[in-house]
């Protein structure tokens, strides 16, 4: 009888069922996807371990659904699709604008799927984007514009689901464009209601954003030191946080923005080791950070009318009863929403040299 | 005859059933009535804990020799005791298949996703087989292994999380009404508290250090509740309310999130292994008091026949678990709406009724004795 029940156990329960050799499997590295009429088109690419130099290959298909077409891919390709690897979704501008929650119901039921990828959405020719670059490359520029540039932030696939879940909080999402020499740019962010793309920021407005979102690392911001000349300076620190109170039963909201930065580059006659000419400076600096913040806001306000900042979310939170009697009429409040930014900047480093090197 | 059970090895096991029932049935209902206040309802639940706990406790200390089942007999008489036995053994019988269809789904969808559920019950509830057919005492020797393995995945997992939670995701605090936090908080012990009933099979007697028992009893009951209570509390935080209420296994993504500097990842099967743990203990006691009950009906004494009973019983599980709810749509619906009525409550108030009688009995005895004592004065 034991040897029976032994024999029985060897049999069935060797976790041979689920097993699938790594050569008669297609990992994903990236999924782009365009609509076309009615259809969905799929790209996938695919790690190419045997090509040395063309480590990558993308496959195409169609379908009403993203789960139709990515079954589609069986049609072309004798290999298993695996996305548990998956790092990079983008999304192509249309489909955006229709609205996302359709293709991301997909990816978060899938059980193989990590939803920890990162997403973009593509200007224009998205599926041509993963035909000639790899998404480790995409991925990488990603990595390094988040946390150089202050124009970038990333999103993974469950911030976004989560934003668009949340009370109070519109999502976001970086935008990558292609242009004609087959070269990627990111451009800075897009802006959503609900699960509908709007528009896009431009590079200061997407700056801003991420100043009043507090996703600033570093970047290199230019300022006209005098009539005619430039200097820049770089970000060293900085944080910023707001705070909402109400006044006269509408929401005021309270920006500040403390930091210290790193003097890179005067092109105009400026002595800093001079205490007044360094606040003048220090004045300049702040007021264009000021006007970036301020732009931004009054651009969301007046164009899109959608709170991608978090305003109705910090009041949600902390002033439940204010948001519970208010929130129908969010959209209003929003657009009327009164604010005054403080930014406080200081130079912590100036270089290597005491003054200027162009010649006075 | 004294097994080798010890008071601490119980303990073990109220700790692991308290946690089976709440990962994929108990947090998914949680979650979605009261998302990031869902920790708060824990904290009530704790308080409102003590009652089942303490009807648990006098069924457990009275008649210290017998089982649930004779106890029943004893406390409402042949007829009447053979009518709840039988009820008590139906609902634990769906708990056992609703425990069942929940751990099987479980690793459906997270691991094994070609597999028949039917293959994944067989590994489970042959395990479950072999544990009972060796003894109860082979069970809790079990269950105490199991929990160093246990503390060890726990304490790496709450390390990793470091830096992850977000505090403000627990705001707004109190956006429920207070009708809400008592309902949910009841509806958190019925799937918590209710499972840990089947304690009640083993004879007190047959633990070997038992003057200990009611004292661990209460004390494991505290830290699995507050277990649970951190596990809401960590995956709120770090998950947020909005993606704990979409997910059906929120902590297990919780987990997922965990990435220490490329070293520390895929913590979630941790977690998997943890709760796998809970539930197949869930399984083994529900089987093992189904089988105690049949074996007391049809007075089954030798271990041959004990094994064909139990074969027939872990069959008829595996047949039902994978046949009861067409998918889970069906499973949560049954869990939101009809657990607590036609099981949790049901065993909730055969509990109180035989802690009733038990009372009655104990202050009957007590007068007795005091006439007793007032006489031969």
């Amino acid at each position: 009888m034991k040897k029976l029940l032994l024999l029985l156990i060897s049999l069935t329960l060797c976790g041979c069922w689920n097993y699938k050799e790594l050569n008669y499997l297609s990992i994903v590295s990236g999924i782009a996807l365009e609509k076309s009429n009615d259809e969905y088109i799929l790209g996938i690419q695919i790690i190419n371990t045997q090509e040395k130099n063309n480590n990558f290959i993308t496959l195409k298909t169609k379908g009403k659904t993203v789960h139709e077409a990515l079954n589609n891919i069986s049609l072309i390709s004798s290999k298993k699709v695996y996305i548990g690897h998956n790092k990079l979704f983008i999304i192509d501008e249309k489909i955006a604008k229709e609205g996302i929650e359709q293709i991301i119901d997909f990816l978060m039921r899938e059980p193989e799927s990590h939803k920890q990828f990162q997403v973009l959405i593509a200007k224009n020719k998205t599926l041509n984007i993963l035909e000639n670059i790899p998404a480790k490359d995409i991925l990488l520029l990603l990595e390094v514009a988040s946390k150089q540039k202050g124009n970038i932030t990333k999103v993974t696939y469950d911030e976004l689901l989560s934003n668009i879940h949340k009370v109070g909080i519109e999502p976001v999402i970086p935008v990558i464009e292609l242009n004609d020499t087959n070269k990627i740019t990111l451009i800075g962010m897009s802006v959503f209601k609900g699960d509908k793309l709007l528009g896009y920021l431009n590079y200061n407005e997407s700056l801003g954003f991420n100043l009043i979102r507090n996703n600033v690392k570093k970047d290199v911001i230019s300022f006209k030191c005098d009539s005619n000349n430039y200097g820049s300076f770089e970000i060293v620190t900085l944080n910023t946080s707001f705070s909402i109170k109400i006044v006269n039963d509408n929401p005021f909201v309270n920006i500040d923005t403390i930091g210290s930065l790193y003097l890179s580059e005067i092109n105009c006659d400026l002595d800093i080791s001079k205490n007044s000419e360094r606040k003048k400076l220090m004045g300049i600096i702040n007021q264009q950070m000021k006007e970036i913040i301020k732009n931004t806001i009054e651009t969301v306000k007046n164009e899109y009318n959608t709170d991608i900042f978090g305003f109705g979310y910090y009041l949600y939170q902390n002033n439940y009863q204010y948001w519970k009697n208010n929130h129908s009429n969010w959209n209003n409040l929003f657009k009327n929403i009164a604010y005054k930014i403080n930014v406080d900047l200081n130079i912590s480093k100036k270089g290597s040299i005491l003054e200027p090197a162009k010649e006075g | 005859m004294k097994k080798k059970i010890t008071s601490f090895q119980i303990s073990i096991l109220i700790f692991f059933l308290c946690l089976g029932l709440y990962e994929g049935i108990a947090n998914v209902i949680l979650y979605s009535s009261t998302k990031q206040n869902a920790w708060l309802v824990i904290l009530l639940s704790i308080i409102f804990s003590f009652i089942p706990i303490a009807l648990i406790i006098s069924i457990i200390n009275f008649e210290p020799n017998k089982n649930i089942i004779k106890k029943v007999e004893i406390l409402l008489g042949k007829h009447l005791g053979n009518i709840i036995n039988f009820i008590l053994s139906v609902c634990i019988f769906m708990i056992l298949i609703l425990t069942c269809w929940n751990l099987f789904s479980f690793i459906n969808i997270e691991y094994l996703n070609k597999t028949p559920q039917l293959f994944i019950g067989i590994l489970f509830i042959g395990t479950s087989f072999y544990a009972i057919m060796k003894g109860i005492d082979v069970i809790l020797k079990s269950g105490e292994i199991i929990l160093y393995i246990s503390l060890l995945l726990i304490t790496i997992i709450i390390l990793s999380l470091f830096g992850l939670p977000n505090f403000n995701n627990l705001k707004p605090f109190f956006s429920n009404s207070f009708n809400t936090f008592l309902f949910e908080s009841i509806h958190l012990l019925s799937y918590t508290i209710i499972p840990t009933f089947v304690i009640t099979i083993i004879p007190k007697n047959e633990i070997n250090d038992n003057q200990k028992l009611t004292k661990l009893i209460v004390k494991s009951y505290i830290i699995s509740q507050l277990f649970i209570f951190l596990v809401t509390f960590i995956t709120i935080t770090v998950l947020g309310p909005e993606l704990a209420t979409i997910y059906q296994f929120p902590t297990y993504y919780t987990v997922r999130k965990i990435n220490v500097v490329g070293v520390i990842e895929n913590t979630e099967n941790f977690f998997s292994v943890l709760w796998i743990f809970s539930m197949y203990f869930i399984i083994t006691m529900c089987l093992y008091y189904i089988n105690t009950y049949v074996k007391e009906i049809f007075k089954i004494k030798t271990k041959k026949k004990e094994f064909f009973l139990l074969l027939l019983i872990c069959l008829f599980t595996l047949y039902y678990s994978d046949k009861i709810f067409p998918s889970t749509i069906n499973s949560i619906n049954f869990m939101k709406k009809s657990y607590n009525y036609f099981i949790a409550l049901i065993i909730f108030i055969i509990m109180v009724l035989l802690g009733i009688i038990i009372f009655q009995k104990g202050k009957k005895t007590s007068n007795n004795n005091a006439i007793q004592y007032s006489n031969n004065n």
